[in-house]
């Protein structure tokens, strides 16, 4: 019954006003116009979205007229032997100006203490990032990305702790804080994934290894420890270490270098576990030139500098001079 | 103010302080905070590890508060503290029926509720043959694990950090699935966990049979109104012969009461108002009993890490050999919750039936850090016994370091082993001094005829501790070429390795 009367219904019923008919024409032409535009831009898109990759500055300065590239104390505090070699290096105020976003790295690779020398010895992290913001520094900020949990590192080194106390901040590793970053002159490290964040807006950056022993590097110090800068899958690097420690080396050019040998770890590194593999030399050196400064430290820990590779291939790409004498070392003694 | 309105307050203080000290058990929060707190107050774990273990481990001394509250004034732990219990309430609030009728209805005692006593039974009677189950329905070691695996790591996700570290867990999304199960129950009966199936509250309600205090209706004022039943908690039957064993003390029903019937005070007399014991039958108690003291045979008819050490099964430093850890252990997942690298995982079936949920390191998500000793102090019953890290590394006084297996290599995919190329990661991350992995001068040929150089590691068994830090950074990322199994593990006397 009711199905009769829908299909007989009376002829006016079922034309519509023109005015439904634009609108009604209106709205499947807008949706049909939506369906194919998205299907026409989305079409074939590159199913990965590629970062573009970031340059990093160089953050070298014009080395002090007359002033050596490398010098060395022994037998003070860690201040003031850190004062010295700056004072010969020209003076900390040469390097940072007023104004200045500092980034100190340390090696703080392992959640170990300090006595066990696998990590920065945190005195000398405090007594750098003080004598920083001493020189007008608008923040200082200490960071690496470690081997063992962050956190962990950074508290049972006691480098935070350190840090925290002399005005500086850490500056923890979190995923969205890595960038790629380029370098088309490097052999494995033309791209990688990098702890970049906190280097928006650096000015200066001041690499504060630790001496230490190393089984595939021979040592690492210096140039190696900007690996605790890199993410990804790093540890494919230790399949070429020497070129990998190089490129290092060319990508990241830093203002200074302050070689912590208070503590040197001088076998089973770079992790250590004993007091008994560590001797406690007293010593800080200070350069601008990071293959003397690894030339030197490769000394300290025990190494034939002639043959360590990533030396060797870092001076042929003028990095630096493995010779100390023509970077003008000098060893004070306080 | 009211006494249900101090009650709600009291509930709402002990959840938060609850969920803050959860998120305190993290190494950079941690401080000198008692982040198992509610676990120690427990009665029921500490019963069952005292049946199992016959001793009662540092903090669950604890528990006794808890006894002698239930003794004085009843299942208030129930109604008042107990943080699941508060979840359980404000969830059945959240989905209560409109109706007032209905809402009577919902709050009818059931028979079904006397389930959780033979649920007590059959858990009790497993624990005393060392088969401690209870941490499977157990309020604390339920939300404790299920935050700590699920719903935290989920906060983590959903806010990108927040103290929140982002920690993945192993079948995390059934431990979270099971919880919001659970609390999505409360749509069926009201509280339907803490009134069917918690054998805390059951072990409460036995307690109270001792009671002084009750809550007591005066017949003389009584209109069987019934209005009572409106909010009840515990579904006790107000109106009727109070049901001591089933009562919260919420005291609703003393609020509700039109005639002012309705009292809670000390020793009034209870007949003919109240049943002080549960609803239990005798033939009830020994089906129960029987029940599960048949799993226990077929338990030891089975192939079990008991008896026959697994390879994967490694657990965390300071565990008892694992008959007597399987005793302890109550799965709450603190150790979980604590660890920095987020080694220790809640076991599946790899530890057994017994072992489902108990902890397990699992190497390729992380590591036992060397110069850490954080689970074995914030386990509540001493299944991970605490150790000093002179005892953990093996330093003065103690003479040999804890071991929680040894480490293989994989020559069929190590690097320099398999396809001459260099690499000797896992030398360099073995943290003990002198290294348990060395290095073996060698020389192999490319694939270009040239003679390369490699250093190719050995494992020494003798001074490997298990720690699974080669494991966790072996750069052959999916399956590792260096992988540790539980043999040469110091909890156990069969499960050795090395001559010494």
């Amino acid at each position: 019954m009711g199905r009769s009367d829908q299909t007989n219904l009376p002829s006016q019923d079922v034309r519509c006003s023109r005015r439904e008919f634009l609108w009604r024409v209106g709205s499947a032409g807008t949706a049909a116009a939506v369906a194919g535009g998205l299907g026409y831009t989305l079409h074939n898109r590159p199913t990965t979205a590629d970062q573009v990759p970031v340059r990093l500055p160089d953050f070298r300065v014009e080395p002090a007229a007359g002033r050596p590239q490398i010098v060395a104390s022994q037998g003070g505090s860690p201040l003031q032997m850190l004062q010295r070699c700056l004072e010969e290096l020209g003076g900390l105020g040469h390097f940072i100006k007023p104004g200045d976003k500092v980034i100190l790295k340390p090696n703080v690779g392992f959640a170990s203490p300090p006595e066990f020398g696998a990590t920065t010895n945190p005195e000398v992290v405090g007594a750098m990032a003080r004598l920083c913001l001493a020189e007008g520094a608008t923040e200082v900020w200490v960071l690496d990305n470690p081997i063992h949990d962050p956190v962990r590192c950074m508290t049972v080194s006691g480098v935070a702790a350190a840090a925290e106390a002399n005005g500086a901040r850490v500056a923890y590793p979190r995923s969205g804080a890595f960038r790629e970053v380029e370098e088309p002159e490097n052999t494995v490290l033309k791209r990688w994934s990098f702890f970049y964040e906190p280097f928006e807006g650096a000015a200066k950056v001041i690499g504060i290894p630790v001496a230490k022993h190393h089984s595939a590097a021979g040592v690492t110090l210096g140039m190696k420890n900007w690996y605790g800068l890199l993410g990804g899958r790093r540890n494919r690097l230790h399949q070429d270490i020497h070129t990998s420690v190089a490129d290092l080396g060319t990508l990241v050019r830093p203002t200074l270098i302050i070689l912590d040998a208070t503590r040197v770890l001088f076998r089973n590194g770079p992790t250590g576990g004993s007091p008994s593999d560590v001797r406690h030399d007293g010593i800080i050196a200070a350069a601008t030139d990071p293959v003397a400064l690894d030339t030197y430290g490769a000394g300290l820990v025990g190494a034939d500098t002639s043959t360590l590779g990533f030396l060797i291939e870092a001076e042929r790409r003028g990095l630096g001079t493995g010779n100390l004498m023509d970077a003008g070392f000098r060893m004070i003694r306080l | 103010m009211r006494l249900t309105r101090t009650r709600t307050i009291s509930q709402a203080f002990f959840l938060a302080l609850f969920l803050w000290l959860l998120f305190r058990a993290d190494f950079g929060r941690i401080e000198n905070y008692a982040v198992s707190l509610f676990l120690e107050l427990d009665p029921l774990s500490a019963l069952a590890t005292i049946l199992s273990s016959w001793t009662l481990y540092a903090g669950m001394i604890l528990s006794l508060i808890v006894v002698l509250i239930t003794i004085l004034l009843g299942r208030v732990f129930c109604g008042w503290f107990c943080p699941f219990g508060t979840l359980n309430e404000f969830v059945g609030w959240l989905v209560r029926p409109g109706k007032r009728q209905a809402r009577m209805e919902s709050n009818r005692y059931r028979s079904l509720f006397s389930l959780k006593y033979y649920l007590l039974i059959a858990f009790l009677v497993l624990c005393v043959f060392g088969i401690t189950q209870i941490g499977l329905l157990d309020p604390i070691s339920l939300l404790t694990r299920s935050l700590a695996t699920s719903i935290y790591p989920a906060l983590g996700v959903v806010t990108g950090g927040w103290g929140f570290a982002h920690r993945t867990f192993q079948t995390g999304w059934l431990l979270g699935g099971i919880l919001l199960g659970v609390l999505l129950l409360n749509k069926l009966i009201p509280r339907f966990f803490c009134r069917v199936l918690c054998p805390l509250g059951a072990l409460l309600g036995v307690l109270s049979r001792f009671s002084l205090f009750h809550v007591y209706r005066s017949v003389d004022k009584c209109s069987d109104c019934e209005y009572c039943l409106i909010k009840c908690h515990g579904a006790a039957d107000p109106h009727l012969s109070l049901r001591k064993s089933e009562c919260f003390v919420c005291l609703e029903c003393r609020e509700l009461c039109p005639t002012k019937g309705i009292s809670f005070r000390a020793v009034p007399p209870e007949k003919p108002v109240v049943s002080p014991l549960p609803d239990l039958s005798r033939r009830g108690i020994i089906q129960a009993g029987v029940a599960a003291a048949v799993a226990v045979p077929l338990l030891g008819a089975s192939v079990r890490p008991v008896n026959r050490p697994e390879p994967l099964l490694i657990r965390p430093p300071g565990s008892l050999p694992e008959d007597k850890f399987l005793g302890r252990c109550v799965k709450c997942g603190e150790c979980m919750k604590v660890c920095p690298t987020n080694a220790i995982q809640p076991a599946l079936f790899e530890a057994g039936l017994e072992g489902v949920w108990t902890p397990v390191m699992v190497y390729r998500l992380g590591y036992c850090e060397y110069n850490c000793t954080l689970c074995t102090e914030v386990c509540p019953t001493g299944a991970l016994r605490e150790l000093s890290l002179q005892e953990k590394q093996g330093r003065e006084p103690f003479d040999a370091p804890v071991k929680l297996g040894t480490a293989f290599v994989d020559r069929t995919r190590c690097l320099p082993w398999a396809m001459n190329r260099p690499c000797i990661v896992c030398e360099e991350m073995c943290p003990v001094s002198p290294k348990a992995i060395y290095l073996e001068a060698a020389e192999g040929v490319d694939s270009d005829g040239r003679t390369v150089v490699l250093q190719r590691p050995v494992v020494d068994p003798a001074r490997c501790i298990g720690c699974g830090l080669c494991e966790n950074k072996c750069p052959v990322f999916d399956q590792r070429a260096i992988r540790v199994s539980s043999v040469g593990e110091s909890r156990s006397d069969t499960n050795v390795l090395v001559l010494e």
